[in-house]
């Protein structure tokens, strides 16, 4: 419906345009300008909402997520969510009375003690608030009064695919448009020349677990809106780069002899369609342009590089990527998606644990120091966290300095900074046994709901009717929580 | 005085006109099902309609009792009194501006356009009726309807067509030109390009087309299976992976090579079904009939140790039961899962009926891990079957194996009867109610000489009276033809569907179709024979302002081909494809690295790295593309091919950056401008080249201005590379394809010709 | 004669024009009114004023004794006719009449009516005076009730009613008196309706505080004694079935937010003169206040409209503009760096510099054009020119902008003399300053001069952050080789200094810096670390280059390698390729339930006095070191004779896990045939999760070191 009513308006928007102008090349130029504009909605609004596509509901306060997204689930207890009862208790069986039924994975199902186990790291308290900090985590201790730590992230999946992809698009079954989707469809990108949609990903050391491309697809949203995997390499973008022995210029005349002949067939048969495709090439030949300057981290001071630290030099590493995260933001990427795989820690979690925390945790802490110092910060969203968390107690033979911890859906952490989200506080509690929320608890669809909201968009108003229902983000659920927002 | 008399003269003359413009394009005769029906359910139903948990107030306008009955809550008042607008609820409710009577309430976002409110007012003022949902009603032929232009149909179809272009003041568009028309149709029944002989062989010396030879010589080639195979890929969320976590490799392909062997053999769509539905259940089961259910084993399944087992085989029931809805039945089933069905008369009851007859196979929710899957070469869950080479040799002579041992292949049984609940909000740990197996009755009553298992549903399913199943394929294959389905929501042909823009014709297609025994090609052929389909593509002012969507069809269809098609054509016209049918899917270009960056390690299932196959395998049709569920080929996502995780029956058709630089710069398009140049240019030098590479992918003859365009940019470049044969060099490097140039630079310019010529619009578009 | 005339016209007028409105009125249902008439009907809120004023007129000439009153009537009574029918008209375009369009309907007919009677029985009615009174007053009573509900109408409930000014404006004040700008306002809402002056259900008045807190018949409203046990708190607490439940379960309930208000003002001392600032930050309400403020729509009514189309019209592929929210007026202008650059590109934007509040020109070369453009911009809030090469006497240039907030001049030219300019901006309350020319002296200066400005420089957290050199790399990496070759040794960063040793021992400032390529032409273990200035030196790192000696002509294994990790094949144990990190790779091959036994034999015997075994060990993967290894030799393969070998004692824990080269030397002797049999570890150990299972055995080398020759042959 909406897409399509979208198309239909698309159309006669550029209709009216073009009618302006005689058709001709020197429509491409206006045409390229048109479409992207369009889709951004101005003046558009579907059936279904009131609102105009592509402009906020009310004043909002963030522009720009960079989303630092932490595959396989980092462990809560070793990293923000400080439970000293779980060593004083170290070994005994997790009372029935806490864990009171909450369902268990195939792989400890068949287990007959849950040993409680301590984190294996020693926490501090840092900032103004003592937020406490693991101390595998001490960048990100540095950086406590930038940031929000909710320690009552919940979830109702318990394995991977079906909680990362809750996560990512609101329901545990793919098919459903990705955040970033939602937000691209939402907000339009606000620079023509770049994706408003990309995606990054690194590779940790520990046991890691897949990603799929489903999880930045746009669902049943119009493909523009699907996120665009920027990739290390020479090819940052698919296809994007031109044949060897194709300059700049063979490109431009190829593309110019394209339009003429696309326009000649246009005046022919007169389908719009033919103007859109005009419009696509001229598009992906700016990006052509604009891409690479942007992936380009040479032009990065030895400052910077000290600052996200010395790993930020080799293309395709967490560091890099939030570097390159952070030139993206600077040039108007709606949402950027990193993933950093390698978190599944049933085993081994200490020494692995301490590997991937190595690899996350200066990059992270610079990227908002970094946000901060340029003036990014304000109406950038930060955030920081994986699927759901892991059990209090041990998975496999119980060692103190050698342990795995299995998924726990009830409770996990994972902080925000910037874009509009309180600082220097942290949201939510579990009890002593970090195993069940006591205060303040976050699910997702409520994460989602107050993510939209500081984005100036109402999560029950934008809605996507497909296959006879309007879709949301948050589904059918969702409250905003305002105790989140500066 | 007299003044009065002036006006009420006046008035005489004018009400005719006065009522026109009055209340404007209210039709006369309302009717429920086309007018009112649509408005309830979308901005009704919601909380007034068959879901009871949501219902509001108990009132519900999906039945005509309660409709009409006295309000629960508010004795004394009725929604709808028929006939009495100023008494009935809905009408005071919908027109009044008081926030807390007004309907539909304001935090509910919807809103009633004026035009709705006065259809609402005027369906009661004459009388309220209820009907049936249109979709729930046995299709019957109606009468022809009556045209001007009587020399025009050349079927019956074109009446349908016809009648409605008049009614609007418009008239159908001239007969496409013979090349384009010969294009289309062979795009349209084998998915590729017409030959160069093709034209010669249809199209005589004064250019008319031999229509009926070339439908019926297109339909005998085995690229109609191949094309009629790509649809049902996606309704049957086929893939060569198992998606999920690790997605590690399945062997699945021989089930695709069933499918084009039964659309070849015209296997009757009603068999077609029932094999893949029940053929383990059928009494004269065989070794083929069994390999086609693995239409119902195409769906993900996880190999992600540690998973909860009955959580996954309960969503893999309701998988299947989603794709019978959406796939076959055209009805949103899905969302009968956790709840009643907000919009259609589907209790959740009903739902877990359906859900039965997927329940008694024996499988588990996670066989083995991606490692362990790996390590034992098992590339498919149980139950399978075991394909040998003597059955290659014997019945299942149409599989292409190549011989590596025996196959094993995903099938369903019953080997495991269960018992079926109700899952409260479709959890599988919540079961509640008992519920068997059977099909609800507002569709069609599953009567009780039907079994009670898979092989009933097919007979309840291939019913004549089984309204939904006849018009929900042959408005599948209207879609792919004419770009919209006649109903245009081609996977929900429910309340919240769209209507369909030719009812009569819909319901004489799928009867016809149903009374020729359900043979496909014969339905084909009938909607390709048509003046309607014949018709130019080409668009007037006047037809974009009054029909820019296309929907009374005053003209021929124009759109983009399928992302399988833009690759097939490219091969195609190139020479480069091997028409090789059937087989396991091949590894084509791909841009290197891609699976490597996200899988979940080196050692987790077989697919984490992209090994790119050589030779001939490169050129295979694109719908032997190996599909790994997670991280589709880019060249088919890009140009909005699902990532078949779920049944998908109809593809978006967008037109983005991403795609124009794919064309620009994907190895395979350079690889096939490069082929066909080189082939050209040995042959034939500048002007009489061109106009040969111009026939060779656009099927036509250049225009002068064209022709003018391209020589010029042809002679440009053949300069630029005779001074410099390095760039030449370069630019012909394109592609494993072994290269035998006698010219390099005239090759090379002639390959910038044919990259410019692949890149336009027409190129990748059917029109 | 003439007046006759005129007095007929009159006559004739008045008639039709009534017989009409009856007309309408009483067949309206059975009738479709024609455009022309239609027409009319949008005359009416011109009409309807004369018969208003004429009515006045009339009256007051008829007590002055005016003798034309009769005509004032008439006019009076046709314009007031008219203006019913015509009102009567354009009520018949709404699809449905509303009660307050049925009311001013009739009402108006009364008017008319009413002046029509008069009118008609003018004559025999001049004298009856007293009666006259009574029609006059109604009609002046019915005129202004007309003309209120007619403003109704057009202009919404009450329009003509006097009302005290409403919430909405007292929120948006600094520090709102929570009582009155949101407490209230919710009884006013909701309850009033009942709990008001003259109908005060349960004794209980809601339109004031004290009358609040005096309450009714369940107690005081509010009682400070326990805020908690308030009947306030209380009924609107109580369950929705509960019959004393506020408000009543059929009426529209209180909002989640409502309710929050209600009872954080409770909290907080429910008094009627606690503001925001008596909030604790942390309290909802607080927050709750926060937003309000924020998304109040009203923050930025001042500025001019602005159509999307003109917005569609101003953009481009490098200039995005965008409305900062739905319905407002402000919009936000990004100019983004290219080629096809060039100022006068802006000048369009000078239609809408007033809606610009967020102007954003970073990396833009700052000009005259520029600087004009940001001049116009009166309502800018936001402005940002970091990395661009302004210098103070363009941000002078710019002059004051009034309402400027916040100023990004990262990177940019700007030095202390800008500072006076700074403070010059009265709004100013941020400015990025990193990167710029401003010394710590400025920083400080700023800071003094005016609190209120935020500065923001290099964060000082981001100072502290030390980062590790990433280590140097050897190359060509060699592990193995059979001839001399030269290593370089190369880092991504310039201005590096690697210092190495070959000795074993650890490097460091005191070992010898690498200047030139090394040969290498025995086995060596290099050894060798990074250095900078400002830089942690990198991690010491290490290569150990394995020269060996001759190859077996032919080898063998017992059994093969394990089905999981078969390898690519035997010869990758001889092909001086070390397998990488992940063991999955082809370049090794694993062993586990059978032993690892290789066969080795040469054509010719060779001299050898060591074997190194090169293997994986990764114990959190159960990459264990052997269980042992055992080596049996001869001249060939019927004469062998152990000649070495040895057993592991498994791992004591994790943390040190070995490199995985095994030496294995012995006496240098002549040999045509070796044994090799490594038995994988049988027992992982107790601390290991996998305890008690076998451990794996990864191998991707084997080396043969030819011994020195010292018995000639």
């Amino acid at each position: 419906m909406e897409e399509h009513l979208l198309n239909e308006k698309l159309k006669l928007n550029r209709r009216h345009f073009f009618s302006k102008l005689s058709t001709g090349i020197g429509t491409m130029a206006l045409g390229s300008l048109m479409i992207p504009e369009v889709f951004k909605g101005n003046g558009q609004s579907t059936e279904s909402d009131q609102f105009t596509l592509g402009i906020p509901h009310f004043a909002p306060k963030a522009k720009r997520i960079i989303y630092l997204f932490q595959a396989g689930a980092p462990s809560q207890l070793e990293s923000f969510d400080y439970k000293p009862l779980l060593r004083e208790r170290m070994g005994e069986d997790l009372p029935e009375s806490i864990r009171n039924g909450q369902r268990l994975t195939g792989m400890t199902a068949n287990q007959t003690k849950f040993p409680l186990v301590g984190s294996f790291a020693d926490f501090k308290q840092y900032g103004h608030n003592g937020a406490w900090v693991s101390d595998y985590f001490p960048h990100i201790g540095k950086i406590t009064d930038e940031i929000c730590i909710i320690n009552s992230m919940n979830t109702e999946a318990i394995n991977h695919d079906p909680a990362i992809t809750f996560m990512q698009t609101g329901n545990q079954i793919s098919g459903r448009p990705s955040m970033g989707s939602w937000f691209s469809y939402g907000l339009g990108s606000d620079n023509q020349n770049l994706p408003s949609f990309v995606v990054l990903t690194s590779r940790g050391k520990g046991n890691s677990q897949g990603l799929y491309s489903k999880l930045w697809s746009s669902g049943f949203l119009d493909s523009r809106h699907q996120g665009v995997l920027l990739r290390s390499g020479k090819d940052p973008v698919l296809y994007l780069n031109d044949p060897e022995g194709m300059t700049r210029e063979d490109k431009r005349t190829m593309l110019d002899k394209v339009a003429e002949l696309n326009t000649t067939h246009y005046d022919d048969v007169l389908d719009d369609e033919i103007q859109t495709r005009i419009a696509q090439y001229e598009m992906a030949y700016r990006m052509q342009m604009s891409v690479p300057e942007v992936v380009d981290l040479k032009k990065e001071p030895e400052s910077v590089i000290k600052l996200y630290g010395a790993e930020a030099l080799i293309p395709g590493t967490y560091a890099a990527n939030c570097l390159l995260a952070r030139r993206l933001a600077e040039n108007g990427v709606r949402f950027i998606q990193l993933y950093h795989q390698g978190w599944d820690q049933h085993g081994n979690l200490p020494n692995e644990m301490s590997q991937q925390a190595k690899d996350v945790d200066q990059a992270s802490a610079a990227l908002v120091l970094d946000l901060k110092q340029r003036g990014l910060l304000d109406d950038t969203l930060v955030i920081w966290g994986g699927e759901f968390g892991r059990t209090n107690y041990c998975q496999g033979p119980f060692r103190a300095d050698n342990y795995g911890r299995d998924h726990h859906p009830r409770s996990y952490s994972i902080w925000m900074a910037g874009g509009g989200v309180k600082k220097g506080i942290t949201y939510g509690q579990t009890d002593e046994f970090g195993y069940n929320i006591i205060k303040d608890p976050l699910h997702v669809h409520n994460f989602h709901a107050t993510l939209l909201h500081l984005f100036g968009l109402d999560h029950k108003q934008l809605t996507f009717k497909y296959q006879g229902r309007r879709f949301r983000l948050t589904d059918v659920a969702g409250n905003v929580v305002n105790d989140l927002i500066a | 005085m007299a003044f009065a008399f002036i006006w009420l003269l006046i008035w005489r003359n004018n009400r005719a006109g006065a009522s026109v413009d009055g209340f404007k394009a209210l039709p006369k005769q309302i009717s429920f099902n086309f007018h009112v029906k649509p408005i309830l359910s979308d901005k009704c139903f919601a909380c007034h309609g068959p879901d009871a948990v949501k219902r509001e107030a108990g009132l519900r306008f999906d039945i005509e009792t309660s409709a009409k009955g006295e309000l629960p809550e508010s004795p004394g008042k009725f929604a709808i009194l028929s006939g009495n607008t100023d008494e009935s609820e809905l009408v005071k409710r919908v027109f009044s501006s008081d926030p807390d009577l007004q309907m539909p309430p304001a935090d509910s976002n919807l809103k009633l356009t004026e035009e709705e409110k006065e259809i609402l007012k005027k369906w009661i003022e004459q009388g309220a009726t209820f009907e049936k949902h249109w979709a729930f009603v046995a299709p019957k032929k109606g009468e022809f309807p009556e045209v001007k232009k009587t020399d025009w149909p050349q079927n019956e179809i074109d009446y349908f067509i016809l009648n409605k272009i008049e009614e609007r003041g418009l008239k159908p568009s001239d007969v496409a030109a013979a090349e384009k028309l010969l294009r289309r149709i062979c795009l349209d029944i084998t998915g590729l390009p017409p030959s160069t002989d093709d034209i010669q062989k249809f199209i005589s010396s004064e250019g008319s087309l031999d229509r009926e030879k070339a439908i019926d010589h297109y339909l005998s080639l085995p690229g109609y299976g191949e094309k009629m195979t790509r649809d049902w890929l996606d309704v049957a969320r086929y893939a060569d992976s198992h998606g999920y976590q690790d997605d590690s490799y399945r062997t699945m392909w021989p089930w695709r090579d069933w499918v084009i062997h039964a659309f070849n053999e015209n296997i009757p769509y009603d068999k077609f079904l029932t094999y893949q539905i029940a053929g383990d259940l059928l009494p004269d089961a065989n070794k083929a009939t069994i390999l086609a259910t693995g239409f119902n084993r195409n769906h993900p399944i996880t190999q992600e140790g540690g998973v909860i087992d009955e959580e996954y085989r309960s969503t893999y029931v309701s998988d299947r039961t989603n794709t019978l809805g959406k796939g076959i039945l055209g009805i949103t089933l899905e969302c009968a899962k956790c709840h009643d069905h907000k919009y259609d008369p589907f209790t959740q009851e009903d739902y877990y009926g359906f859900y039965a007859f997927f329940n008694q196979v024996n499988e588990k929710g996670l066989q083995m891990d991606a490692v362990q899957a790996k390590n034992q070469k098992y590339y498919a869950d149980a139950p399978y079957i075991t394909i040998s080479e003597e059955d290659v040799k014997g019945i299942l002579s149409f599989i292409n194996k190549p011989d590596t041992g025996t196959i094993k292949l995903m099938v369903m049984n019953d080997s495991a009867s269960r018992e079926t609940f109700v899952l409260e909000r479709g959890a599988y740990d919540l079961p509640t109610d008992k519920v068997a197996a059977v099909a609800p009755k507002d569709i069609l009553e599953f009567s009780a000489e039907y079994p009670q298992n898979r092989l009933g549903l097919a007979q309840w399913l291939t019913d004549k009276r089984n309204p939904l199943t006849a018009r929900v394929y042959v408005n599948r294959l209207w879609a792919n033809i004419f770009g919209q389905g006649i109903v245009k929501t081609i996977e929900d042909f429910g309340s919240q569907g769209s209507l369909p823009t030719h009812p009569e014709l819909l319901d004489w297609l799928a009867v016809d179709f149903v009374e020729n025994g359900w043979d496909i090609k014969y339905i084909m052929k009938k909607i390709l024979s048509s003046a309607t389909y014949a018709q130019s593509s080409r668009l007037t002012h006047e037809l974009k302002e009054k029909d820019p969507e296309n929907i009374l069809l005053a003209r021929g269809p124009r759109f983009r081909l399928s992302a399988e098609e833009v690759r097939d054509y490219a091969l195609a016209t190139s020479g480069l494809l091997n028409a090789e049918v059937g087989g396991p899917s091949v590894k084509p270009y791909q841009p290197p690295g891609l699976w490597e960056e996200t899988n979940a390690g080196g050692n987790r299932g077989i697919l984490t790295n992209y090994v790119q196959d050589s030779g001939e395998k490169l050129y295979r049709r694109s719908l032997y593309t190996f599909w790994k569920r997670t991280l589709p080929p880019p060249s088919m996502t890009l140009f909005d091919a699902p990532n078949r995780d779920l049944c998908e029956v109809r593809r978006q058709k967008t037109n983005t950056p991403l795609q124009s630089l794919a064309m620009q710069n994907d190895e395979q398009i350079l690889e096939c401008a490069r082929v066909l140049s080189t082939e050209i240019s040995s042959k034939a030098h500048g002007e009489e080249a061109i106009p040969e590479v111009f026939q060779r992918i656009l099927l036509r003859k250049p225009a002068s201005d064209e022709l003018e365009v391209l020589s010029g940019y042809y002679d440009e470049y053949l300069e630029k590379f005779r001074i410099n044969p390095e760039a030449a060099a370069k630019i012909l490097n394109a592609g494993l394809y072994p290269a035998t140039i006698s010219d390099s630079a005239e090759s090379a310019a002639m390959m910038m010709v044919s990259q410019v010529l692949y890149n336009l619009d027409e190129t990748i578009s059917k029109e | 004669m003439k007046l006759k005339l005129l007095n007929n016209l009159l006559e004739y007028a008045i008639f039709s024009a009534t017989i009409l409105l009856v007309f309408l009125v009483f067949f309206e249902k059975y009738l479709e009114v024609p455009m022309l008439f239609r027409w009319i009907g949008h005359w009416h809120p011109l009409i309807l004023h004369f018969p208003i004023v004429l009515i006045f007129v009339t009256i007051i000439q008829y007590w002055r004794n005016d003798n034309n009153v009769y005509w004032y009537l008439g006019v009076t009574t046709l314009f007031a006719l008219f203006s019913s029918l015509s009102g009567f008209v354009l009520s018949t375009e709404n699809a449905i009449k509303g009660n307050q369009i049925l009311v001013h309907q009739w009402a108006g007919i009364g008017v008319s009516a009413l002046l029509v009677i008069w009118w008609h029985y003018y004559k025999p009615l001049v004298n009856k005076s007293s009666f006259l009174k009574g029609v006059q007053l109604v009609l002046i009573a019915l005129i202004v009730f007309t003309g209120h509900v007619g403003g109704s109408i057009t202009h919404g409930e009450n329009f003509l009613s006097f009302k005290p000014g409403k919430v909405e404006e007292q929120v948006v004040v600094e520090s709102p008196t929570i009582y009155l700008s949101l407490v209230q306002p919710i009884f006013d809402d909701k309850c009033t309706q009942c709990h008001n002056a003259n109908k005060s259900k349960g004794k209980l008045i809601l339109s004031d505080y004290l009358s609040l807190a005096a309450g009714g018949e369940f107690g005081p409203g509010l009682d400070f004694s326990d805020l908690g046990k308030s009947s306030l708190k209380y009924h609107i607490e109580l369950p929705l079935e509960d019959e004393f439940h506020m408000p009543p379960s059929d009426e529209e309930q209180l909002s989640e937010d409502e309710l929050m208000i209600i009872n954080s003002w409770l909290e907080a001392g429910a008094s009627d003169t606690l503001t925001m600032s008596g909030l604790k930050e942390e309290s909802r309400l607080f927050t709750y206040i926060q937003h309000i403020k924020k998304d109040d729509k009203k923050r930025y009514s001042h500025l001019p409209g602005v159509t999307d189309e003109k917005l569609l019209k101003l953009s481009s592929n490098y200039i995005a503009i965008n409305r900062m929210y739905h319905g407002t007026g402000a919009v936000s202008v990004r100019v983004y760096p290219n080629a096809t650059y060039n100022p006068s590109q802006l000048k369009p934007l000078s239609d809408i510099s007033k809606n610009i509040v967020s102007l954003d020109l970073s990396s833009i070369t700052i000009g005259d054009q520029e600087i004009a453009l940001i001049k116009s911009c009166k309502n800018l809030e936001k402005l940002n020119l970091s990395n661009t090469v302004l210098e103070d006497k363009e941000l002078k240039d710019i002059g004051i902008l009034e309402n400027l907030r916040t100023l990004n001049l990262l990177n940019t030219e700007i030095t202390d003399a800008s500072i006076t300019t700074l403070t010059g901006f009265p709004k100013l309350s941020e400015v990025f300053i990193y990167g710029s020319r401003i010394t710590s002296d400025g920083v400080v200066k700023l800071s003094k001069s005016h609190e209120r400005i935020r500065i923001f420089t290099e964060s000082t957290q981001a100072k502290e952050f030390r980062s590790v050199l990433p280590p140097a790399t050897v190359a060509p990496l060699k592990h193995f080789f059979n001839e001399p070759f030269k290593i370089d040794i190369t880092h991504p960063l310039a201005g590096i200094d690697v210092f190495y040793t070959l000795d074993g021992s650890v490097p460091g400032t005191q070992s010898v810096k690498f200047t030139g390529p090394l040969q290498i032409g025995n086995s060596t273990l290099i050894k060798f670390l990074a250095m900078k200035d400002g830089w942690e030196s990198s991690r010491v790192d290490s290569v150990l280059m394995i020269r060996t000696g001759t190859e077996p002509d032919s080898l063998s294994l017992l059994y093969p390698p394990d089905i999981k990790y078969p390898g690519r094949g035997i010869f990758l144990l001889t092909d001086l390729q070390k397998g990488p990190d992940s063991f999955s790779d082809s370049a090794w091959m694993a062993f586990r339930e059978k032993d690892f036994v290789l066969h080795g034999g040469w054509k010719e015997a060779v001299l050898l006095e060591e074997i190194i075994i090169s293997s994986l060990v990764k114990t959190e993967s159960y990459l264990f070191p052997p269980e042992s290894i055992t080596i049996k030799a001869g001249r060939d393969k019927s004469s062998l004779k152990t000649i070495y070998s040895r057993k592991f004692d498994g791992l004591r824990d994790h943390k040190n896990s070995p490199a995985g080269y095994y030496s294995c030397s012995f006496k240098s002797q002549k040999l045509g045939f070796v044994e090799i049999t490594v038995r994988p570890l049988s027992k992982i150990p107790l601390w290991h999760q996998g305890v008690g299972q076998k451990g794996w055995f990864f191998i991707d080398e084997v080396i043969f070191v030819n011994g020195k020759s010292n018995d000639p042959i």
